[in-house]
């Protein structure tokens, strides 16, 4: 199952976070609010080796990533799907996220030493509301 | 872990959207926007009978709602905790649901053939951004 163009472009286009939810290890959901992005190839999202978020992730890679416009709760879009790891692009992407959501540039959220990685999600399956066409 | 007054009233006072994932029988999350309760008993949602949230919820309680202010994404509140389902007062909760978030004074998508019902949320764990209390 794929995400729409009109889904798609929801997501890039717009700086609407998403709710990211991974499995602890005892398969209980865990929620957070992340920068979400999207393409032709399904929705992505950005973070740091040593969160909670990858550490689950390497122990199940089950997610769903939920993104609402704030403007009108009754367009959203949510997939689920396997989340995978990418180093190649996660500077470039954090980057681009954080002028598209802060206007700004990035250095003055980094934390020291970290490394960005870029999680990407295959879109399984995709539940949405007001997005059709 | 429990709420504190500011995350209650956070939720109560504002007609802001919940995202809400339950775990499918596989164990693979499933997220959905609903509307949000919180009364004295705590915080709960409304949906109806045969619904893949209230069937996943019968195979596996585990569940977290994420509230996320749209007018100032860096406060949010997440829970994870155990739901149950109740369906005494669940028509009287989606009209006063209808009145929060639309204005309305009774639910305007009523369907003859649906059972409502309310879930009812314990909370285990809360993780918060941007409350001061």
């Amino acid at each position: 199952m794929a995400l729409t163009p009109a889904q798609t472009a929801f997501i890039h286009d717009n700086p609407f976070v998403a709710v990211v939810t991974t499995l602890r290890e005892d398969g209980s959901p865990h929620s957070t609010v992340v920068w979400a992005d999207a393409d032709g190839e399904g929705v992505s999202f950005n973070t740091a080796y040593g969160l909670r978020k990858p550490r689950h992730i390497e122990h199940d890679p089950r997610v769903s990533v939920t993104v609402v416009d704030p403007a009108d709760p009754f367009r959203w879009v949510s997939v689920s799907g396997v989340a995978r790891f990418t180093d190649e692009d996660a500077e470039e992407q954090i980057e681009r996220l954080s002028l598209l959501y802060t206007g700004e540039d990035f250095s003055g959220w980094r934390v020291p030493g970290e490394q960005r990685v870029k999680v990407r999600v295959s879109a399984e399956r995709v539940g949405g509301w007001g997005l059709d066409g | 872990m429990a709420l504190t007054e500011s995350q209650f009233a956070f939720m109560r006072d504002n007609p802001f959207v919940g995202v809400v994932t339950t775990l499918r029988p596989d164990g693979s999350p499933h997220s959905t926007v609903v509307w949000v309760d919180v009364d004295d008993d705590g915080v709960s949602f409304n949906t109806a009978r045969g619904r893949v949230k209230p069937n996943n919820i019968e195979s596996d309680p585990r569940i977290a709602l994420t509230v996320v202010n749209p007018e100032n994404t860096y406060q949010w509140v997440s829970i994870t905790g155990t739901a149950s389902l109740t369906d005494e007062g669940a028509d009287g909760q989606i009209d006063r649901l209808a009145k929060k978030y639309l204005g309305q004074d009774s639910y305007p998508w009523r369907q003859e053939s649906e059972q409502r019902v309310s879930v009812r949320i314990a909370v285990g764990r809360v993780s918060a951004v941007g409350f001061d209390a």
